[in-house]
């Protein structure tokens, strides 16, 4: 089931109606019923996957914090990443490495004949074994003690609104709120409703609105100019984080109706002025997962300044392989790898420190430039993330970096300008906590008026179109 | 206290949902002309909607005049002028107000979905002419906008009741956030390329460009066809005096892209057959000399001048037809002077001279 389609606007309300007339337990046991329905919907034979996930880390979570030995204790977690990623493997990662070593093999001149696997890739896969993993790891490091209900750790896993595309949360925050007995708040029913709105509105009036003209930048880049390159660069830039921040305020709105917060995955990513501001801010829950269970084992910046880096750069190519079985992700991941380490370097050279609250800098005449600069990094590693292939990103380069042929698609260009000041308006609001500020003071029929035009145009575009997100991929 | 939550939930979604439907209600109203649609059908549709209005606002204005309903791709509404053609009946004195139906990537299928639904819903014209473009019946045709249906009788037109637009004003409000359907839109309701002679920046930013692609491959279609003969078994029906005229086709040919120009004779050939058979009137402004290449915007499309070239010998034909003459102009049996005249514009197109 997806977020924006008729099931599940069927689905939320009855959920929702149930919850508030059954007692604590019996709405915990709804919920989790409810998500494994809503996994279900996609293709129930991928429950079994989940449920056998579910039961290795939960086994294995309790036999980490019974083993009396340090040893024992690894042994039991290393069981529980190694089956974790062992599902990866298979459903996600094994024709992938299968062709990989096969095409390498052939260009060193040995015909090899490999047999792949026709297997689907079960939906939200990276998500909930990182969750599930990571809640083994929290348990050895003696940083969280294990649940000892399986629904609730069940629940931890599958619980509806994370499921599919993230956040990836962590049981220290997660867990408590679902083993205790939850007040909701009428604050959280009027910022939940206002989050979904604004999730619809980037997901459906941004991203969707804006996708066909970037899918026409990819495959028809041939007819385009370097204008109109450039321009569609930008674009899907704009689209891949409507797509997926929207997602995400819509799980975030979504859980605080159920009265359960869960934490900001994006934080105005393209209003940063560096590229490593910018790292904090996007997929915030991917990006603090990857440096609390593979920086820092890696050693982080313990081990002296060309380990820091090394890891660094690691750290980035394992993140973009988590996006997909695909080279064009890893070289991705690598590319923000050497950003990275070029921005570390530079802070390393000149002595200056990074600024841990970034919203707290002040602004100078300087600092549109800085995030004009970061913006366009993003984006310009983001061609190599959409293309299916390096030479489709190879020529989507250089013709775009021959200069030649300005936007020639003026028409469109110009139509899609209202979505991309609705977009940047919605991360002002955000970054100057304008966007908070209305929904928590302004009375309720100034309110009831600027969603209701927000809401109004959600019905409108996605009354005739309705795209899939794009993470339910990952 | 859950018991609160419920309500507030309830009553915050309620007050949102009905100021997000009020404001779609008043947009499907103002917006002129906007048809209840989908993304798909909105071509169609809007051309439908146009037609009703325009009808309407004519009986508004009180004018005892019948219906003149031109049909057909871009060629018929680039090279029809309506209003310059109601000035020219006003001179002569013939009682008619004329609508230009025909829009860009239309071809018989899409005219005869149109049609039926005007026919269905209270349209009386009093003659309807079809004005043929020689990619009119190509089945490999890369400018129709096809609408991939084999049965098109669930395609139907609804009337602006609340309760409809309430239904399916969403529906029709998306083809007003979609970059091309925003385009058809606008391109239609201010007649672009035929009344605006010289596009400014920002007309051409909401027109787009002059930009026609051309067909490369043709095979006559006879499902075409047969939409062709239907449009007309309707008026018969309904006693509907039909005409046909073929569009003139810019006289020399410019490149090798305009190849498909030399499949013209066929499509003419299988139209004229049926006028024939049926004793349609057929008008052929297809003929050497009648336009030169300077009325014309591109290989298929009159400019604003020659627009009102053919509009005024259309109003002499229209005339002679009112008086009960059947004028034939039967220029193409595909003769050998016809396969000459192939070869010749190959010849001329492949060398360009």
């Amino acid at each position: 089931m997806i977020f924006n389609s008729l099931a599940f606007a069927i689905f939320l309300p009855i959920v929702l109606a149930l919850y508030y007339v059954l007692p604590f337990k019996g709405q915990n046991r709804m919920l989790l019923a409810a998500s494994l329905f809503f996994y279900a919907w996609w293709d129930w034979r991928f429950l079994g996957l989940l449920a056998l996930t579910i039961l290795i880390d939960f086994y294995a979570s309790h036999a980490v914090y019974r083993a009396q030995t340090h040893k024992r204790k690894k042994q039991w977690m290393l069981i529980s990443v190694i089956s974790n990623i062992t599902v990866l493997v298979i459903f996600k990662y094994s024709n992938f490495f299968v062709q990989s070593f096969s095409e390498a093999l052939s260009k060193l001149g040995f015909v090899v004949h490999t047999p792949t696997l026709t297997l689907v890739l079960p939906i939200g896969i990276s998500f909930y074994t990182f969750m599930s993993m990571a809640y083994v790891i929290d348990v050895y490091r003696g940083e969280l003690t294990p649940t000892r209900h399986l629904f609730d750790f069940a629940l931890f896993v599958c619980y509806f609104p994370h499921l599919v595309a993230g956040p990836i949360l962590r049981a220290p925050q997660l867990l408590p709120q679902l083993t205790h007995e939850r007040r909701i708040k009428l604050e959280q029913i009027r910022d939940g409703i206002s989050m979904i709105i604004i999730g619809y509105v980037r997901k459906v009036v941004i991203a969707d609105i804006i996708a066909p003209l970037v899918s026409e930048a990819f495959s028809h880049m041939d007819t385009m100019g370097s204008g109109d390159l450039i321009l569609r660069m930008y674009l899907f830039a704009i689209q891949l984080y409507g797509d997926f921040a929207g997602y995400s305020d819509i799980a975030r709105g979504v859980s605080k109706l159920f009265g359960i917060e869960l934490n900001l995955n994006f934080a105005t990513p393209y209003l940063s002025q560096n590229i490593t501001e910018f790292w904090r801010r996007w997929h915030i829950s991917l990006s603090s997962w990857l440096r609390d269970y593979v920086y820092i084992p890696l050693g982080g910046n313990r081990k002296g300044k060309f380990r820091t880096y090394l890891n660094n750069f690691l750290t980035m190519l394992i993140g973009g392989l988590w996006h997909g079985a695909n080279w064009t992700y890893v070289v991705w991941g690598a590319l923000n790898g050497i950003y990275l380490g070029i921005h570390k370097a530079y802070l390393d050279i000149t002595g200056k420190p990074q600024k841990q609250t970034p919203e707290l800098q002040k602004w100078t005449f300087i600092t549109p430039f800085k995030i004009l600069f970061t913006f366009t990094l993003a984006a310009f590693a983001f061609i190599i993330f959409r293309s299916p292939n390096f030479s489709s990103a190879w020529m989507y380069v250089t013709k775009m970096l021959s200069f030649q042929g300005g936007i020639t698609f003026i028409g469109s260009s110009v139509f899609i300008i209202p979505f991309v000041i609705l977009a940047f308006l919605l991360d002002v609001s955000q970054y100057t906590r304008l966007g908070e500020k209305f929904v928590t003071r302004a009375p309720l029929w100034q309110r009831a008026i600027i969603f209701g035009i927000l809401f109004g145009l959600v019905l409108t575009a996605g009354a005739d179109n309705s795209q899939p997100f794009i993470y339910y991929q990952f | 206290m859950r018991k609160e939550i419920a309500i507030s939930l309830i009553k915050y979604v309620l007050l949102v949902t009905i100021t997000a439907y009020t404001l779609i209600v008043i947009a499907v109203y103002l917006i002129p002309h906007l048809p209840l649609s989908n993304k798909r059908t909105f071509h169609i549709m809007l051309r439908t909607q146009m037609t009703f209005d325009h009808e309407m606002e004519v009986a508004k204005g009180g004018e005892a005049r019948s219906h003149l309903l031109f049909l057909g791709s871009s060629v018929v509404e680039r090279g029809v002028s309506d209003t310059f053609l109601d000035t020219l009946f006003n001179c002569k004195h013939i009682p008619y107000f004329t609508t230009n139906s025909a829009a860009g990537g239309f071809f018989s299928k899409a005219n005869l979905i149109m049609f039926r639904n005007l026919l269905e819903h209270g349209l009386k014209p009093k003659r309807v002419i079809y004005g043929i473009f020689l990619q009119e019946l190509n089945s490999r045709s890369i400018v129709h906008n096809n609408i991939n249906d084999k049965d098109t009788s669930e395609i139907t037109f609804k009337k602006k009741t609340l309760w409809n637009v309430l239904q399916y004003g969403t529906a029709s409000l998306s083809s007003m956030l979609d970059a091309p359907n925003f385009h058809i839109y606008l391109f239609a309701i201010n007649n672009a390329f035929r009344d605006i002679r010289d596009p400014d920046f920002f007309q051409r930013l909401s027109f787009g460009e002059n930009m026609f692609e051309r067909d490369s491959s043709y095979i006559l279609s006879p499902e075409y066809l047969n939409d062709l003969k239907d449009i007309y078994r309707l008026c018969k029906e309904r006693n509907i005096p039909f005409a046909f005229f073929n569009a003139p086709v810019r006289p020399k040919v410019g490149s090798i892209a305009d190849l498909p120009y030399l499949h013209k004779f066929e499509a003419y050939h299988a139209v004229e057959q049926f006028a024939l058979d049926e004793n349609i009137p057929i008008w052929n402004f297809d003929r050497s000399g009648l336009f030169d290449n300077g009325e014309f915007l591109d290989t298929y499309h009159l400019s604003s001048d020659g627009a009102h070239k053919m509009t005024a010998m259309l109003a002499e034909k229209i005339a002679t037809w009112q008086n009960g003459h059947i004028e034939q102009d039967i220029t193409t049996p595909l003769s050998d002077s016809n396969r000459i005249e192939i070869k010749d514009s190959f010849v001329r197109t492949v060398f360009n001279f």
